[in-house]
């Protein structure tokens, strides 16, 4: 049995929650409702919410390609190298998104290190594509997933991989058959949680991708214009928004937390 | 309008030496934004009318007097700078375009050209404001942006510019508004609007109001 709280506490703890709620409460306030439907259909507003669906998902499975082997790798490692590896995955998730977005440009822009070369060999030109938005997002959703796969990889007990290893499953038909599945729950997690970090993404992706109608106008593109030329447009696509991400939490929510 | 204010402040400053001035740089549309919602300004200086129609319906500022005028022009990243000579000859080898996103002034310009003409700006990545476009054209990440005159001047030869024919037509106009008339903000407009500055202006690429 807990003890009760302070009632100082409570009620400080209450005031935050309502503080945090208010600014989007204020927004729903102001939501013209009726037009909702008429808002929602308009060309622009439903090109970037197809894009965006798209482009999230996309970014949440190829942060999820790449994010495995790297947690799988993290969680082996000790010591100072193991300390910077895992700042450096973490870097996106602490940088502001434009500064990221920057980066990738001088990485993969037209210009860039790899991006020119590419361009040269290929032909492929990452920014103003899709490509370039799932790109965009997905540096940005992979801490995300590195890290809640680590977690529960660090909590696995050993013994089941000796078990395999000793009935004679080699290293990779180990990690494959064995380890990942025992992480399975995490994946999805890191899966869930890289797709709601995606839909939201904004400053890396308008930094690299560009804001072209239709290609790579996301979402949180289409509000950041429409808070200028349609403001209601802007609050029907913000509900949209905010009701998916709530709905990612509550789903999600015995992932990250222990359900009571 | 950056570089002019940021010339004009001093001059405010040897007439009020002890004047403390904040200045709130954004575009138009997101400054009206900010004062309808709210955000406090003894002077607000916008580009187009639409923006400053919206400012004066939600606000009580005084009627806004115009300071200059300013239309496009098309410059080109150094890649392309030589070869495209005209408007068809960046569509037809589908070169990156960038423009200023559409609630922006510059952005409803180029939109309203695109329109007029038969130039298909669809494909052009929208950018929050006209210093984006430019730095986007600077870098060579786009091969040609709309920009202001005035900014095409910033960089001097740095970049080739067409012109367009009709391009000049479009023309979108800066004006002040006072919150009130009172001595300091009276005396910034007077400075704006004096001879010096229209000359001034016009050296930074302007045109006269």
């Amino acid at each position: 049995m807990r003890n009760r709280l302070p009632r100082r506490v409570r009620v400080l703890a209450l005031l935050v929650v309502a503080l945090v709620a208010m600014p989007v409460v204020s927004l729903l306030w102001r939501v013209p409702w009726s037009r909702m439907p008429s808002l929602l259909t308009e060309q622009v507003v439903r090109d970037a919410l197809l894009l965006s669906l798209l482009s999230s998902v996309l970014a949440a499975f190829a942060a999820l390609t790449v994010g495995i082997p790297v947690a799988l790798l993290l969680s082996r490692m000790e010591g100072v190298l193991a300390s910077v590896t895992r700042a450096l995955i973490m870097l996106p998730m602490v940088l502001p998104p434009v500064v990221g977005g920057a980066a990738l440009l001088f990485a993969f822009g037209r210009k860039g290190t790899l991006g020119s070369a590419l361009e040269e060999v290929t032909g492929l030109v990452l920014p103003y594509s899709l490509g370039g938005v799932v790109l965009a997002n997905a540096f940005v959703a992979l801490p995300f997933v590195v890290l809640t796969i680590e977690g529960s990889l660090r909590s696995l007990d050993p013994r089941f991989e000796l078990a395999a290893a000793s009935l004679g499953a080699n290293e990779f038909k180990t990690t494959v058959r064995v380890v990942l599945p025992m992480v399975r729950g995490s994946l999805v997690a890191a899966g869930f949680l890289a797709w709601a970090r995606a839909l939201g993404e904004f400053g890396a992706t308008i930094t690299f991708a560009g804001n072209i109608p239709g290609k790579t106008q996301t979402l949180p593109l289409a509000v950041f214009v429409a808070m200028e030329t349609d403001q209601e447009a802007a609050l029907a696509m913000s509900v949209v928004l905010i009701l998916i991400s709530l709905g990612v939490l509550l789903t999600m929510r015995e992932r990250w937390w222990p359900a009571r | 309008m950056t570089e002019f204010i940021e010339l004009m402040l001093p001059e405010l400053a040897t007439q009020y030496p002890d004047l403390q001035v904040q200045v709130n740089i954004a575009g138009s549309g997101t400054l009206v934004n900010q004062i309808t919602e709210g955000a406090t300004a003894d002077v607000v200086l916008l580009a187009g009318a639409n923006h400053m129609d919206r400012l004066q319906s939600a606000n009580r500022f005084h009627s806004p007097v115009p300071v200059a005028r300013n239309s496009l022009t098309v410059v080109l990243s150094s890649d392309v700078g030589g070869e495209a000579t005209t408007l068809s000859d960046l569509q037809d080898e589908g070169l990156q375009g960038a423009i200023c996103a559409d609630g922006a002034p510059c952005g409803a310009l180029a939109l309203a050209f695109s329109k007029a003409s038969d130039l298909d700006l669809s494909n052009a990545t929208r950018e929050p404001n006209v210093k984006a476009v430019l730095s986007k054209v600077l870098r060579g990440e786009v091969d040609y942006g709309f920009v202001y005159r005035s900014d095409a001047r910033l960089v001097g030869d740095e970049l080739a510019t067409i012109e367009p024919q009709g391009l000049d037509l479009f023309i979108t106009s800066y004006s002040l508004a006072l919150a009130d008339s009172d001595e300091v903000s009276l005396s910034f407009l007077e400075l704006l609007t004096r001879p010096e500055a229209a000359k001034l202006l016009e050296e930074l690429g302007f045109l006269r109001p």
